[in-house]
């Protein structure tokens, strides 16, 4: 139920954050909303099922995506969270302030993968627009605009969470 | 095995977990290469829900730009509402200014023709009008100071309107033609018939009856009436009313008509006092200022 939920969840988002940023005039800088439910997952989530909702994410961004290679959000997603599985035993996220900084370090390190995968796998990385510049130029501000969204979407999740598995108290904010 | 598998768990879903999109990414990666089947899978998948985001968000889009639109429509429409009300009052005025401006020149085409008669000018200040828009009495904004006296003819282009009933320094009333209590002495325009004419004006219509004795010649019906001048009150040749219909009536020994007063009582603005008849036309007499003439 829960992992039906928050893929519904994520996939309604990656729907409706192209369009509605295209209209705000923000398609440039798309906050990573994947990313974040991804890394909340990996704070909160069991490892097997996580994992398997942070593929599914991935995998549904690479078919939003289209221009870039499929499995490449997947990857992502699939590192992202088993990072932040890993940190979840070590840290303890309160606040929004705490929302925003891990939305923002997951960013910037997902920005760092993205361009080493591309110029790993993918053959057409560096032709036209696409490239290392393009990558480094815009993973500062991507990170700055998707830390705010860390603490809708962790707000968000957390709801979903309360209703879902009838948690009455909020984990991070 | 078994054991070994759930030992080992976690390492062996995160590390299918990793290479499973590092093949997608391998085989997807490559330049140049036909469509996959994962590719059709998930275009099949999120495309219509692209579509209907952004049809949905369009919507929005349209339904937000709507209502600015509406407010700038609502903005225009009191500008516009604010323009025709100006111009309508120009447009009342300048009809109004029409309507008195032909009424001038009525009068002006009959002064030149009545030369001899010395008139105020007066406003119609005021109407006492029944529930049938009737008006039986009527104020004027001249009076004694003007030389306005009682019994002083009141006429406009049309005709003969009434005499001065009352008068104070500066207003007068005006008894009008159709006023039950008033009595011309008329004759029939180009007839050798003359009579007199009464008001039997109601609440309902203006009208009034001619009285005379004898027939000189037969009548027809819309024959001109106008004053005799035997009163010694009224100049005479001035138009009073119409034979409304041939149908007499006798009483005792009179004859009686209906007749319909030459002028238009509902729509009196401007009309004149004959303050005065000269033999020989004076010179400024006429005028249409309230200081006109003396009787």
């Amino acid at each position: 139920m829960r992992s039906a939920a928050i893929i519904l969840v994520g996939f309604l988002l990656l729907a409706l954050e192209s369009p509605l940023l295209y209209d705000a005039g923000m398609a440039q800088y798309v906050p990573d909303l994947v990313l974040v439910m991804t890394v909340y997952l990996g704070l909160t989530s069991s490892f097997g099922r996580g994992l398997g909702i942070a593929l599914a994410l991935g995998l549904l961004k690479d078919g939003f995506a289209s221009g870039t290679p499929i499995g490449m959000y997947a990857e992502i997603g699939a590192i992202a969270f088993i990072v932040s599985y890993r940190l979840s035993r070590r840290l303890v996220l309160r606040g929004p302030v705490g929302a925003m900084l891990v939305s923002l370090v997951f960013s910037l390190g997902a920005s760092v993968v993205e361009l080493i995968l591309s110029l790993v796998f993918v053959r057409s990385f560096g032709q036209g627009s696409s490239g290392p510049g393009l990558i480094l130029g815009s993973m500062v501000p991507q990170a700055l605009v998707t830390a705010p969204f860390g603490v809708v979407v962790f707000w968000l999740l957390d709801r979903l969470d309360a209703l879902t598995t009838r948690k009455s108290d909020s984990v991070f904010l | 095995m078994r054991e070994f598998l759930q030992r080992h768990r976690a390492a062996i879903l995160a590390f299918f977990g990793l290479t499973l999109p590092l093949f997608l990414l391998f085989v997807h990666g490559r330049h140049p290469r036909k469509t996959t089947v994962i590719e059709v899978a998930l275009m099949e998948i999120t495309g219509p829900v692209q579509e209907a985001a952004s049809r949905a968000l369009s919507g929005l889009s349209d339904l937000w730009n709507g209502y600015v639109a509406l407010t700038d429509v609502h903005d225009e429409n009191e500008r516009l509402k604010e323009d025709v009300r100006q111009l309508t009052e120009k447009a009342d005025r300048v009809r109004q200014l029409e309507l008195e401006n032909a009424e001038l020149r009525k009068m002006l085409d009959f002064k030149k023709q009545r030369r001899e008669l010395v008139t105020v000018g007066a406003h119609v200040i005021g109407k006492d009008v029944s529930p049938y828009t009737r008006v039986l009495r009527i104020a004027l904004d001249v009076g004694q100071d003007a030389h306005i006296l009682e019994g002083m003819p009141v006429i406009n282009a049309d005709g003969l309107v009434g005499r001065i009933h009352r008068v104070s320094s500066s207003f007068a009333e005006v008894m009008l033609v159709v006023d039950a209590r008033s009595t011309v002495n008329v004759k029939v325009a180009g007839k050798g018939v003359v009579g007199t004419v009464t008001g039997t004006s109601s609440q309902s219509n203006y009208d009034a009856r001619m009285s005379y004795l004898t027939r000189a010649e037969p009548l027809a019906q819309g024959d001109l009436l106008v004053t005799s001048g035997h009163d010694k009150v009224f100049p005479p040749d001035l138009r009073v009313g119409y034979i409304q219909s041939i149908e007499e009536r006798q009483r005792g020994v009179e004859y009686e008509l209906q007749v319909t007063p030459a002028v238009n009582f509902s729509d009196l603005e401007l009309v004149y006092v004959v303050t005065d008849v000269v033999s020989e036309p004076v010179e400024g007499a006429g005028t249409a200022a309230p200081q006109g003439g003396h009787r």
